[in-house]
């Protein structure tokens, strides 16, 4: 038996984010080895401007699995949002314009998730799996094919550094920041309620419809600020540009911590998670091993990550679970 | 969690009333409004070749989603999100083993069969012993699948399928496609498991309620198991047809089937809570979307208008069929 005195708060080890930090240090040391070129500026800058699309769609993705529903539409979204974009820049529009009408696009979108998931009350997968058609069909229509560019200075201000420090990585800092703001708002701790128990939630008087709806509107509008961190970066259109964004997002969230049941998780672990993937394929690449082999490498990778991932933050769980348990019983015997 | 269960709301015997009580009912009547507005909007939907070619499409999509069936039945959230790369895989073997040739066709559908056991195998004991969730161990699986496809896919060049298979894929039998056929042994074989065998009603169980299957002496363990390496199966083999149904192979063949079997089987009436639903139901969800489809082209949709009306339709019917409690 364990005296009381002994059970310290949590440790830094059973935090959620924790395996993806290690998993980031390790892999990013070992890519480090690989390709000392990485961390020179141009190789930062580079890499970090490839990667700023996918790190702050994660956040999207953590906020509405965090309140347990997953988006499917992740992709399709980015990429008619990116579409809309240089649409609009072809059709003449300043770049602050482009901005505005693009954040109003990811409202829209991400509005029309909520209230599909929140008050129609649809299976978050399904819903959003047949938005994703939607909103690639959307984004065919608009331009079919890739192609058109947008104003040349908001490129080179993405592609660029302030005093050193990539800009996309100003950016990623900045949307951490406004996640930091959320995490302290009352709001997301109803979307924790909700995404813990549903159920207890509404018993407890949560509007979970809203909160769920809520969770996505403002999903929606991360995503208008990653595609447009990703047009920038890029700077030209395709219509199928961030597809692969949809499956890497809810694996980097998982990976980086987030618990598909719902209710825990955090958006910087998430984004962790998601820069290891990123990694992960460097690392593949940096080893001199040829494109193919790199998928089977990087998918393998992936499989242990989640799998791994997944049983530790159990298994902290239970030792949590355990301990409080067994305190409890200590506390009986003394009265 | 569907709301139509009707069990708390006065019994009526209206006309609605009493088609509600019919088998699959809604599914049906949302097939017969689509063949109706397709017989009228276009002369030509009603014609034996366009009928034949809806139901072949439908039928590749059953086929793809007899394996998911099984699992969404199962419940505890099981999705099977490793369908779509296990018909690539399958395909690739078949494409890279037997080649154009048919001779060689039997050893190389068994290794595809096998290996799509494996990777349901690994799916079965991931999400048994190591208590994770279904979407996390066969999204994960099928990116490794999807991996190793490629390493495969490599090495060989693509190759047309053989006469066997081209003909099992393309190729009919009095009129009737031969994947149509096959569908519907695997409905006959998928339903009499489900409603004849021990192992059907205790996957049924598991699916309503596992702690009271348990309780029950249900051995969970081997059905869910034995579920997760029956989807692998299954969805090799709708792999192998697969690849005489398109003709050619690539690395993204099977892919778009992952999400689509999942929605017609719920379009088909299961619950995603599990315990509820029916394979017939799934071929029926299957038919929806090829039905719709087919409409859309035939009204001369491109490409981009036919993914927005498709989605939008989705959204219609599964906000007819399936809404949950939160």
């Amino acid at each position: 038996m364990i005296p009381a005195e002994t059970i310290r708060p949590t440790p830094i080890w059973a935090h959620s984010a924790f395996p993806a930090l290690v998993l980031v240090t390790i892999s990013m040391g070992l890519a480090l080895v690989l390709n000392p070129g990485l961390l020179s500026p141009f190789g930062l800058i580079g890499w970090s401007a490839s990667q700023i699309g996918l790190w702050i769609a994660v956040l999207a993705q953590a906020m509405v699995i965090i309140g347990r529903s997953i988006d499917l539409s992740v992709g399709a979204a980015i990429s008619l949002l990116n579409v809309v974009a240089v649409t609009l820049a072809g059709l003449g529009c300043s770049t602050l314009a482009v901005i505005a009408l693009v954040l109003l696009a990811g409202l829209a979108v991400g509005t029309v998730n909520g209230l599909l998931v929140g008050y129609l009350r649809l299976n978050p997968l399904l819903a959003t799996f047949s938005m994703s058609f939607v909103l690639l069909g959307l984004a065919l229509q608009i331009q079919p094919a890739p192609g058109g560019s947008v104003a040349f200075e908001a490129v080179a201000v993405m592609n660029g550094a302030t005093w050193g420090c990539p800009n996309a990585l100003v950016a990623l800092g900045l949307m951490l920041l406004l996640w930091r703001v959320l995490t302290a708002s009352r709001f997301m701790l109803l979307l924790r309620a909700v995404g813990s128990d549903p159920a207890r939630a509404f018993n407890s008087g949560v509007p979970v419809g809203r909160v769920r709806a809520q969770a996505f509107a403002i999903a929606g509008i991360i995503n208008a600020v990653a595609a447009l961190c990703l047009t920038y970066a890029v700077g030209s259109g395709d219509p199928l540009l961030a597809q692969p964004y949809t499956l890497l997002t809810i694996a980097g969230a998982i990976i980086g911590g987030v618990s598909l049941a719902g209710g825990e998780g955090t958006g910087p672990g998430a984004v962790l998670g998601v820069m290891f993937i990123g990694i992960a394929a460097e690392l593949a690449l940096g080893a001199g091993v040829s494109p193919f082999y790199q998928q089977s490498i990087v998918g393998l990778i992936l499989l242990l990550g989640l799998v791994g991932v997944v049983l530790f933050g159990n298994w902290t769980r239970r030792l949590r679970r355990e301990a409080i348990i067994r305190k409890l019983q200590l506390s009986q015997k003394a009265a | 969690m569907s709301s139509l269960t009707g069990t708390d709301m006065p019994q009526r015997l209206s006309l609605a009333a009493s088609l509600r009580g019919l088998p699959h009912a809604a599914p049906l009547a949302v097939i017969a409004g689509l063949c109706l507005a397709g017989a009228m909007i276009n002369p030509g939907f009603l014609t034996q070749g366009n009928i034949v070619g809806v139901l072949a499409a439908a039928a590749m999509l059953a086929l793809a989603s007899a394996g998911q069936t099984l699992v969404i039945l199962s419940g505890n959230q099981g999705y099977d999100l490793s369908v779509g790369s296990v018909m690539t895989i399958s395909a690739l073997l078949v494409s890279g083993i037997a080649g154009a040739s048919d001779a060689a066709l039997p050893q190389a559908a068994l290794l595809a069969l096998a290996v799509g056991a494996l990777v349901g195998l690994l799916n079965g004991l991931g999400v048994h012993f190591l208590k994770l969730y279904p979407l996390i161990v066969t999204l994960g699986v099928s990116f490794a699948v999807e991996g190793i496809g490629l390493v495969y896919a490599q090495t060989r060049a693509p190759s047309l399928p053989g006469s066997v298979l081209e003909t099992l894929g393309v190729g009919s039998i009095m009129g009737l496609p031969w994947v149509v056929v096959m569908a519907l042994l695997v409905a006959l074989g998928l339903t009499l498991m489900l409603r004849r065998s021990r192992f059907g009603q205790m996957l049924y169980m598991v699916g309503a309620n596992t702690r009271a299957a348990r309780a029950a002496g249900v051995p969970v363990a081997r059905i869910l198991i034995g579920t997760y390496l029956l989807s692998g199966l299954l969805s090799a083999f709708a792999g192998i047809l697969l690849y005489g149904f398109a003709g050619s192979v690539n690395l993204s063949l099977g892919a778009p089937y992952t999400m689509m079997s999942v929605t017609a089987v719920v379009i088909g009436g299961a619950s995603l809570a599990g315990g509820r639903g029916s394979y017939i139901g799934t071929c029926l969800g299957a038919l929806i979307f090829a039905v719709l489809t087919n409409l859309l082209i035939s009204f001369g949709f491109g490409v981009a208008l036919r993914y927005v009306v498709s989605g939008l339709v989705l959204l219609v019917v599964l906000s007819v069929t399936s809404r949950e409690k939160f």
